[in-house]
């Protein structure tokens, strides 16, 4: 994963990898990685644990006591057979970092590398939008569509049957398949969706927003994100009637707010006179402005970790939110810290207001 | 080429890189349907081989067979002269020799990979799952493996097969690099014609293929450093390039390796509207072409061209396609001959109009205003494919050798102007005449 504010905020923490509690850290949930990883997507971490697991990385670390410069300089041999910027990002990220001990046990480290297989090589359909799985089957022949819709799990089957516009003598003509063609049907219909392990305690706010909360709560965070940023820019006209209630917030809002950067405060302002939010009609414009936010860091989110989490909203919204994330010439460190800051804010507010029970992810 | 032994070359239309001969009836060809092989093909196999006497990996990898904790079996090592099975779902491991400026790329079937990962990490994979795609975590592991492959074979090429002597390898592991591992396809663009080494691999209940694609330049280093028999053991055959580098003389061997591309000329197709004019599903007759036939198998004519860097002057060498060889074998009709270039056929020429050159005057009208580049003019020229060949093969073209072409049967034809690709196209029938309905248009 690359660096996002969220992880960032997080730097201070005292990483748990695979120290004394971690039993316990995997049946509540778990870090991924330590600290310094986090700036490595899911394909170099693999590489680095299998690493720890079958030899040739650790003994740098373990050797680092003991200064052996032998062992160093077998880690950046290995690390020079690959391309260079990845040899420097991964040398920089790993070797530069106290915190990356925690994974020198192999057997945690294959254990760790089990895990994630695990979780990523199958998709957990519970997880996913049944919008996704209606696309996913767009796709596939009307056979195989037929044989899904009357074979997926029960809470799948209605959506996908309106979804493909199936009627009940669709399915109950199908002829009896195989059981072996019947496995691969069901089974390689989902290699479109992604898998992922929802354990993880270390997902960035932006991720946890997709994944740990309901569609209803992810929706209320997006608008009063929306609303903070209507405030910002001097159109309340946009939030409606100001009761008293509303002033209280807005003025618990604001005080959040004071520590914002003045170039954010600008953009913001630009973002709301901008061409693509004019055509949004008034009472969508506080949530397309939330979906913004989200988008924004989102980009800074590991693509595949990025892929599985949007799969837990609704396709449309989902394709939404990947035409706003911004390309990476275009991400200043102050957008992410103010968008963090409008995430947290609106995020903190519904928790005060009992609206939303959990609390701020790095809290 | 044609200095190779008899017994593999008699036949005048043996396939240049392919190994592939038309078939010309039973009475003409005692050996019938049997494939053929080249030489060179045979030597990089037999190199290849000797690595992998016994169908196991070499002792250097046998760590792979621990961590796995099965036995890795290889078939015989398969040789293809051409780029095979690139779109196959695969762990692709994708190299770069920058001693050579050359890339290179392992192909690992899906299954396989699957496989192989599964039993690093004690992990069951139900039957149904084993096409699934490939995860991030393969991904990493995968570029473990590779590396550690390179580790291994590093010390392995220095010391040899049989741990007695060093072959000559232009391919020092030590010198590899990886560029990225995953289910991302190799692109061998701009290196040339490719050749496929291909290798049935059984791990546990699974056998599937690892391909080795390398361009054929680089082939040829090392082939023609490689006499086809293990170290010490006197040459089976005469070399067809003269003393290798075994003698001393490098010079040999990199003349060997110098390369060309030859484009395979259909014709040309007159733009005199400009490229404004070129749309996706339009329809373009082929002016001067002598192609004939049908779209998917065309005959006739064609003219397989090599431009000299300066621009000075081009090789050119009128060959036809192959019967039912869909344009992808191309038989020589006559040797190569240069010709200067007075001006360039290919490249844009802007038709100068009555009004060009001309002083202006009060009385004439004014000058009309130039035109916009995509209106100029222009003559693009129809390719059916291209092929790498080296020096020492074109200077051994004779009639009836027959050249392959870097394509499928489905390829697509290419505009180009000035060797830089316009547009892609598929031939089509105009009537009596073949044309090419514009399929992809890169402006």
């Amino acid at each position: 994963m690359t660096s996002s504010p969220g992880s960032d905020a997080r730097a201070g923490e005292p990483t748990t990898g695979d120290g004394p509690d971690d039993h316990h850290a995997e049946r509540e949930g778990y870090p991924s990685r330590p600290t310094a990883l986090t700036k490595l997507d899911e394909a170099d971490l693999a590489l680095i644990l299998a690493f720890q697991a079958w030899g040739g990385l650790g003994a740098r670390r373990q050797s680092v006591p003991n200064g052996e410069n032998a062992a160093e300089d077998a880690s950046t041999q290995r690390w020079q057979r690959l391309e260079a910027s990845w040899a420097r990002r991964l040398y920089n990220t790993w070797d530069g970092d106290p915190t990356a001990v925690c994974f020198r046990d192999p057997e945690a480290a294959i254990e760790r590398l089990r895990r994630i297989h695990r979780a990523s090589m199958r998709v957990d359909l519970n997880r996913v939008h049944p919008s996704w799985c209606v696309r996913a089957l767009k796709e596939e022949s009307p056979a195989v569509q037929r044989l899904v819709a009357a074979h997926a799990p029960p809470h799948l089957r209605d959506t996908i049957r309106v979804g493909l516009s199936l009627d009940a003598a669709d399915l109950a003509g199908e002829r009896s398949v195989a059981p072996d063609l019947l496995d691969w049907a069901l089974v390689l219909w989902t290699e479109r969706l992604v898998g992922g392990d929802p354990a993880r305690t270390d997902d960035p706010p932006a991720i946890a927003v997709l994944t740990r909360l309901s569609l209803r709560s992810g929706y209320a965070i997006c608008r009063l994100a929306g609303q903070i940023k209507c405030r910002i820019a001097g159109q309340p006209a946009v939030l409606g009637r100001q009761t008293a209630t509303e002033c209280a917030r807005t003025t618990w809002i604001l005080e959040c707010l004071t520590g914002a950067d003045p170039r954010f405060l600008d953009q913001v302002s630009r973002d709301l006179q901008s061409k693509a939010l004019a055509a949004v009609p008034g009472r969508y414009l506080a949530a397309r402005l939330g979906v913004q936010t989200l988008a924004r860091l989102l980009a800074d989110c590991e693509p595949f970790w990025l892929r599985w989490a949007l799969q837990h909203w609704p396709y449309p919204i989902a394709k939404l939110i990947r035409t706003l994330l911004p390309s990476a010439t275009n991400r200043p460190a102050w957008l992410a810290q103010g968008e963090t800051l409008i995430l947290q804010t609106a995020w903190d507010r519904l928790n005060l207001e009992g609206r939303l029970a959990q609390h701020w992810p790095n809290s | 080429m044609s200095r190779e032994p008899q017994t593999v070359d008699q036949d005048p239309r043996q396939a240049v890189g392919t190994g592939v001969r038309e078939h010309s009836g039973f009475d003409a060809d005692p050996f019938g349907w049997l494939p053929r092989m080249t030489l060179r093909q045979v030597r990089l196999e037999r190199l290849l081989e000797g690595w992998l006497p016994d169908d196991r990996l070499p002792a250097s990898l046998r760590w792979l067979d621990e961590l796995m904790g099965t036995p890795i079996e290889l078939s015989r090592p398969e040789v293809q002269w051409r780029a095979s099975g690139l779109q196959r779902p695969s762990l692709v491991v994708q190299l770069t020799a920058p001693r050579l400026a050359t890339k290179l790329a392992v192909g690992i079937e899906i299954s396989l990979a699957h496989t192989i990962v599964d039993h690093m990490l004690g992990f069951d994979r139900a039957f149904a799952e084993s096409r699934l795609q490939l995860t991030p975590v393969e991904w990493g592991i995968g570029t473990f493996l590779a590396l550690r492959v390179l580790d291994s074979l590093a010390g392995f090429a220095a010391q040899g097969p049989g741990g007695t002597a060093s072959i000559e390898s232009p391919f020092d592991p030590g010198d590899v690099t990886v560029d990225r591992v995953g289910p991302d396809p190799f692109d061998p663009t701009g290196l040339g014609a490719i050749v496929t080494v291909r290798w049935s691999v059984r791990a546990g209940e699974v056998t599937a293929a690892v391909r080795l694609w390398l361009a054929e330049s680089s082939v040829t280093l090392w082939t023609a450093s490689f006499n086809g028999y293990p170290a010490g053991r006197s040459e089976p055959w005469p070399r067809d390039d003269g003393p290798g580098p075994s003698s001393g003389s490098d010079r040999r061997l990199r003349r060997a390796a110098l390369s060309g591309i030859w484009r395979a000329v259909a014709g040309q197709v007159l733009m005199p509207r400009g490229l404004a004019r070129l749309r996706i599903g339009g329809v373009l007759p082929i002016s001067d072409s002598h192609l004939t036939g049908a779209p998917a198998s065309p005959g006739g004519t064609v003219e397989l061209v090599m431009e000299l860097d300066n621009k000075s002057g081009e090789f050119r060498m009128p060959a036809c396609p192959v019967a039912d060889s869909a344009a992808r074998l191309l038989r020589i009709d006559a040797r190569p001959i240069y010709q200067t270039r007075a001006r360039d056929p290919i490249a844009g020429t802007i038709q100068e109009g009555p009004h060009m050159n001309q002083p202006s005057s009060a009385t004439t009208p004014p000058a009309a205003a130039p035109p916009a580049p995509l209106d100029v003019p222009v003559t693009l020229t129809v390719e059916l494919g291209r092929v790498n060949l080296t020096v020492s093969q074109v200077a051994d073209l004779k009639p009836g050798d027959v050249v392959e072409l870097a394509r499928n049967s489905r390829a697509p034809v290419e505009l180009t102007s000035n060797g830089r690709l316009v547009a892609r196209g598929e031939l089509i029938l105009i009537d009596t005449d073949l044309g090419v309905r514009v399929t992809n248009v890169f402006l």
